[in-house]
Formats: structure tokens, C-alpha cells, sequence
């Protein structure tokens, strides 16, 4: 039970936060996060499935897209987790000391710079099973998340704060297709059902000093909810010219969230241009335009690129046999104008 | 060929800039109304992003302190130019100036604390107090770091009152090494003072913290006005306590400090009556910082806070026994823990 506290208690100190409304239940894959969180228009494989169902009327046939793990974290934990991995002995010996004002002080001397302000970590998975076809699409989708935000205070009285939160989510989706002329319309609809943890942590500016001379079990929350919703997709396209649209979350009674886009693909290049929280005129205009591009110069090798609310994002993926592996760097928008509130995250992963 | 080429080299430097700190869209997209000035400032400063913190920030103050048609003051110049500047200080100045006018209009009912306005103050204090520290390189990890020894300590129940024995020259000269370190220059501590003290007038949770804060930023003020020997308003390795306790051959603080020596140093104050008048208003806020926040001392602190506030109530006692042209005619530091001395009987 103590090495319990005592774990729970490296963690505040280790990954300390602000709240932001992390969307558990939308899931960006790498290659979306990668071309700038764009992809309604484009929508031309699996990653449909979370950006515009409609999409997966795409003629792929069987497809088995099972697992994909991606790790993203911004600089601060990055490397403060690998700066721990290579401290573990030296860890646990502080640990050992029992002493909350001693952990405190060590954490705050050794890690306190590096997770200087916020940070945030995301882990996700996902898999896709289904028959993509011509005109008629069914699937089966599962994706779950992980979301940690921290932020140390560099305020004269150090403080600490956390959030972490939880989703798995199990998804049906279909998508129906008919032309007209070279007109293909694609309808499409994804029904989601899953359980979420939504406060393992919430400690808001906790001071540090406070943290040292308590004694309180800082356990986590582990209550779950069950949650279910809808989303509905549409797609337009005309030769390689594509234009898509996504109400997410149908059976929320806020403002509807609704993206657009439109994409132009070719056998070795897509480039699409999204705009999200369309209803939402907290947002600016330049805030809501993504733009990405996807070049396949070999089988093996896929280049991304983009702009996400005015900021550069790219990354590569390498395909090694079955495996796939990737790396890039893109930008968490958390504010209502470009260039205001953001994280540059760092991410890497791989798939079958 | 070419075309994949082109798209292949646009991608790769689409990687290439990701790693750069540059919005394409920022100079088109600034936030207008007050309210989202101060959140953007905000999440600005807890992303480590300082110039558009400052920038935002100073703007929601000015506008809601300034009690002329407000100027735009460029606060992140000020504070990233020598502080010896005058220009920089007279910004810095007019900056506290203004926190110093949104504090008592919120405390005289005419911004009500509940209003849009006090909560964009609020976060524009909070986040011009977090991007100052980072500017300014405002570390005071050594000042908790002493503070988390304490509490550390094998013995289970530490209070204050294990403290004073051990209050020796050795450790006063310890406490002056950090403070020397921590200070950075009088205009800087006078407006994070203002701000802190703005902030605690909010209360809530977070009052114990920037009464705390308070205290420290006035100490610091304190201990630049008193080591400031060559007057400038900040303290470098120019002013004389620099002889003492600066080894000027590895250009770092001398592990041991002569307090003995230290007792000839000339004061700052000295001949200087009106800053003698600023050194006692910011002790006795520093006092008052203290008591406010030993009432909101959360309950697991291991001080004995009754105890605390004796010695304050005491401090207090002392200081009212001086008045500015007397600490102004001590010359000496000696000359001033005599006086104290004196007072404490």
C-alpha cells in the first residue's frame, strides 16, 4: 500500500496540469496526426472510420488492420521518462526513504526543469476489421486512449497539477455508395459504445510544498461510465477530387461537431484541406484550417507533411515486412486562434 | 519525376520546420477582446511561450490599470534589456504601477471580483507572474529546496521551533548566498510583489501561495535595496557584497562566507532616506504577507503557527521602532544588527 502512495506520489511530482477537454472518444491515428489532422475530405482507408465513415466505400475489399499502438508525448515527459528509465535503482532508493518532503525535493531538483510547465502524453491503439467495397462497406473498429496532461508551476511556491483519463470504445460501422454519371456519393455511420475513466487524476495546482507535508493517499480514480454515440459521415467525389463531412458525436446536445474537408488523391499522393469545430465561433478561422499531404515514393515508404492551425507537422513511416514503423512530430491545439495554445508533441509507433 | 520530387522535398521540409517554433498563422490571428486575451496569455505562459505571456498579459492590465488613455508598454523589452536601463525600468515601474491601480479598484468595489474583467486580471497576473520568473531566470528551487529540508528532516515532528537554535552565522550567511542569487534587480521584485499581492486579494485555494510569494518577493526587494552599493537598482558582482562572497576566480559563490567580514559592508540604504521609507513599507508587507498566509496554512504544515505568529507580532514590534532617516544613518550591516539587537531588548 505505501509503494503504492509512494508511486502514485512519484507520478504527481514526475507528471504534474491544466484541464483541456482531450476528445477520449475521437481517435487520431498517426498518418492523420501526421498530415495535420486532416482527413475528412481524403478519407480513402481505414483511418474513415473516426474522420468520415463514408470514406470506406473505397473498393479495398478484406481488410484486417490489427493492432496499431502510438505513443505521443511532448519534450518534457519524452525525455523525462527516459531520463527515469536510466535512474530506476537511484529512484527507488529515494522511494525507499519514505520521506514525502525527500521525494518531493529530489523530483523537483532532478525533473522539475524538464516538466516545467504543461506537457502532456497520449497513448492510443487501434484496429480495423471489415470489407471495404465498392458501394457497401461493414466493419468492425476498436481503438482505446490514454491521455496525461501535467503542469509544473514555475510560480515562486512551486505547484503541481494532473489529469489523466481513460477510454476503450468499441465501434459497428457501415457505408452505402451509388453514382450518378462520375458522381460518386458515399453515406456513412459509425456507432460507438465503450467505457470511460474520466478522472483518474484532477488535482489543479496542488502546492508543492503541501504535497511534502501531507500524508494523504493520492490514489487514483479508476470509476468508469459506460457511453455510447453516433457519428455520421459524407462524401462526394468526382474523378480524384473529394469532399467529405462528419458530424461527430451526433447524440451530444452541445454544439454539433462538425468537420469538412476536401481531398485530392492520386495513386501516389493525397493532399486534403479540413476544417473542424465548424459551429463553434469560439474558434478563428485559421485555428479550424488543416492541411496535409501523404507522398508514397515506394511501397515501403510514406512521407506526410502539413500545417495544423498554422503549425508545421510532418513524419515518415517505414514499412519493414509486415511490421510498419513511424515517427514524427505534430502540434496539440488547445487554444481558440493559431499560434495561441499549443503542444508540440513528439510521437512514434508501429503496426501490422 | 520532377513533380514527385518537388512533393517529396515540400514533405521533408514540412518535417524540417515542424521542429521550429513557427506559426504561419499567428500574425493574422490575434485574440481581441480582454477575456481571450488573458486566457491566450495564460496558456501562452504555461507553454513556455513568455513574449506572447508578457505581450497579452501587459496589454489586459494596462487596459484595465492604467488610469490615463492606455499606452501599449512593450513589458518584454523592459525585462529582457540590462536592468540598469532606465527606459526598461521606467516601463517595468509604470507596469506595477498599473497591477497596484487594478488591485484597489477591485478592492474598492469599482471592478467587482466576480465580473469578466477581475477574472481576466486574474489569469493575465498569474500568467505575467510565471513569464517573468522565466525571463528573468528567477530561480528560487534553492529557497523551496531549504524549506523542503526542513521538512525532510529524520525527526518526525520538525516545527519552527527547532529552527531557531540553529539560526547561526553560518546559515545567515547561507540565507544572504541565496538571496543575493535569487535577487534580480528592485523594478522586477517591486512588480512581481504587486502582482502576487493582486493575486492573493482573489483568495481561494491558492491565497497561502501567493501570500508566500509575496513574502519572498519582498525579502528579495529588501535584501537588493540593502547590498545595492552602487545604487543602480540591481544587484550584480559591481556592488560590494561581491567582495565577500564572490569568488571571482571560478566565478561562482565562495563555499564559506565571513559573517565578521560581512558586518563592514555599507548598507544601500545609507544617506538614502526614500528608499529607507520603500525598505520598511516592503518588511512590513512582507510581514503582513506572512500572517496572511499562516491563515490559510494548510493543516498537515509541520509549523507550530501560533508560535509563527508570535515571532511576526514581534518583527513587527521591531520595525515600528524605526523610522526612515534612522535606517538610513546606519552605515553598516554590523551597524544594523546592532540597531536590531538593540530593538529586540
Amino acid at each position: 500500500m505505501l509503494l503504492k502512495k509512494q508511486i502514485i506520489f512519484f507520478l504527481i511530482v514526475l507528471v504534474s496540469v491544466v484541464a483541456f477537454s482531450f476528445d477520449l472518444s475521437f481517435y487520431n491515428s498517426f498518418e492523420t496526426l501526421m498530415m495535420g489532422n486532416t482527413f475528412t475530405g481524403i478519407a480513402n482507408d481505414v483511418n474513415a472510420v473516426y474522420y468520415n465513415p463514408a470514406g470506406l466505400t473505397n473498393s479495398s475489399g478484406f481488410v484486417f488492420d490489427i493492432p496499431n499502438v502510438n505513443v505521443n508525448a511532448s519534450y518534457g515527459i519524452g525525455s523525462s521518462v527516459v531520463k527515469a528509465l536510466t535512474h530506476l535503482n537511484e529512484i527507488k532508493t529515494v522511494l525507499d526513504s519514505k520521506n514525502n518532503a525527500y521525494i518531493a525535493d529530489y523530483f523537483l531538483k532532478n525533473y522539475g526543469q524538464a516538466l516545467l510547465n504543461t506537457n502532456r502524453a497520449v497513448v492510443g491503439t487501434n484496429g480495423y476489421v471489415g470489407y471495404d467495397g465498392e458501394n457497401f462497406a461493414l466493419g468492425v473498429s476498436a481503438f482505446s486512449q490514454a491521455y496525461v496532461q501535467t503542469f509544473v508551476s514555475n510560480d515562486i511556491i512551486p505547484s503541481v497539477s494532473l489529469h489523466a483519463k481513460a477510454a476503450a470504445y468499441v465501434e459497428g460501422v457501415g457505408a452505402l455508395a451509388f453514382k450518378i454519371f462520375n458522381v460518386k456519393f458515399s453515406f456513412g455511420g459509425t456507432y460507438r459504445y465503450g467505457y470511460v475513466m474520466p478522472q483518474i487524476y484532477s488535482i489543479n495546482n496542488l502546492s508543492l510544498l503541501v504535497v511534502a507535508s501531507s500524508s494523504t493517499a493520492l490514489n487514483p480514480n479508476l470509476t468508469y461510465e459506460a457511453t455510447s454515440n453516433i457519428d455520421l459521415g459524407l462524401k462526394v467525389s468526382v474523378d480524384h477530387v473529394n469532399f467529405g463531412g462528419l458530424w461527430h458525436n451526433v447524440t451530444n446536445s452541445s454544439t454539433p461537431d462538425l468537420r469538412i474537408g476536401t481531398g485530392l488523391v492520386t495513386r501516389n499522393l493525397a493532399i486534403g484541406v479540413d476544417f473542424d469545430k465548424l459551429l463553434d465561433n469560439r474558434y478563428s478561422f485559421f485555428r479550424r484550417l488543416h492541411i496535409g499531404v501523404k507522398y508514397t515514393p515506394f511501397d515501403f515508404v510514406k512521407l506526410y507533411g502539413g500545417l495544423s492551425a498554422g503549425w508545421f507537422v510532418g513524419g515518415a513511416e517505414l514499412k519493414l515486412g509486415f511490421i510498419k514503423f513511424y515517427g514524427g512530430t505534430y502540434v496539440m491545439n488547445t487554444g481558440f486562434h493559431a499560434g495561441y495554445g499549443y503542444q508540440r508533441m513528439y510521437t512514434i509507433g508501429f503496426g501490422l | 519525376m520532377k513533380k514527385f520530387l518537388l512533393i517529396g522535398t515540400i514533405v521533408v521540409l514540412a518535417v524540417a520546420l515542424s521542429s521550429c517554433a513557427l506559426n504561419v498563422f499567428k500574425p493574422f490571428d490575434k485574440p481581441s477582446n480582454l477575456s481571450s486575451l488573458a486566457k491566450n496569455a495564460l496558456s501562452a505562459a504555461n507553454t513556455g511561450d513568455v513574449q506572447t505571456s508578457i505581450s497579452l498579459s501587459s496589454e489586459v492590465i494596462t487596459s484595465a490599470g492604467s488610469t490615463s488613455a492606455s499606452t501599449k508598454v512593450d513589458l518584454y523589452s523592459a525585462l529582457t534589456e540590462p536592468a540598469t536601463s532606465s527606459k526598461a525600468k521606467a516601463v517595468i515601474e509604470q507596469v506595477a504601477s498599473d497591477v497596484k491601480n487594478v488591485k484597489s479598484r477591485i478592492q474598492n468595489g469599482i471592478i467587482s471580483k466576480n465580473s469578466t474583467t477581475a477574472s481576466a486580471v486574474k489569469s493575465a497576473a498569474i500568467a505575467m507572474v510565471r513569464s517573468i520568473s522565466q525571463v528573468k531566470k528567477l530561480s528560487i528551487t534553492s529557497v523551496i529546496s531549504t524549506i523542503l529540508g526542513v521538512f525532510s528532516k529524520p525527526a518526525s515532528s520538525v516545527s519552527i521551533k527547532d529552527m531557531s537554535p540553529s539560526l547561526t552565522a553560518s546559515m545567515a550567511s547561507k540565507i544572504v548566498v541565496v538571496l543575493l542569487s535569487a535577487s534580480r534587480g528592485m523594478p522586477t521584485m517591486d512588480l512581481l510583489s504587486e502582482l502576487s499581492s493582486l493575486l492573493s486579494v482573489y483568495g481561494g485555494k491558492d491565497e497561502f501561495n501567493w501570500d508566500a510569494a509575496n513574502l519572498i518577493y519582498d525579502t528579495l526587494y529588501v535584501s537588493t535595496a540593502f547590498f545595492d552599493s552602487n545604487h543602480d537598482g540591481v544587484l550584480t558582482t559591481s556592488d560590494e557584497i561581491f567582495n565577500y562572497v564572490w569568488d571571482k576566480k571560478n566565478n561562482c559563490f565562495k563555499r564559506t562566507v565571513s559573517f565578521e567580514k560581512l558586518e563592514t559592508l555599507t548598507l544601500g540604504t545609507y544617506g538614502k532616506p526614500a528608499l529607507a521609507q520603500k525598505v520598511i513599507d516592503k518588511m512590513n508587507e512582507a510581514i503582513q504577507s506572512a500572517k496572511d498566509g499562516l491563515n490559510y496554512l494548510p493543516s498537515s504544515f509541520p509549523i507550530d503557527s501560533s508560535y509563527a505568529q508570535n515571532i511576526l507580532n514581534k518583527a513587527e514590534t521591531i520595525l515600528s521602532k524605526f523610522n526612515a532617516n534612522e535606517l538610513a544613518s546606519l552605515k553598516t550591516l554590523g551597524d544594523l544588527m546592532k540597531a536590531l539587537e538593540t530593538a529586540f531588548q
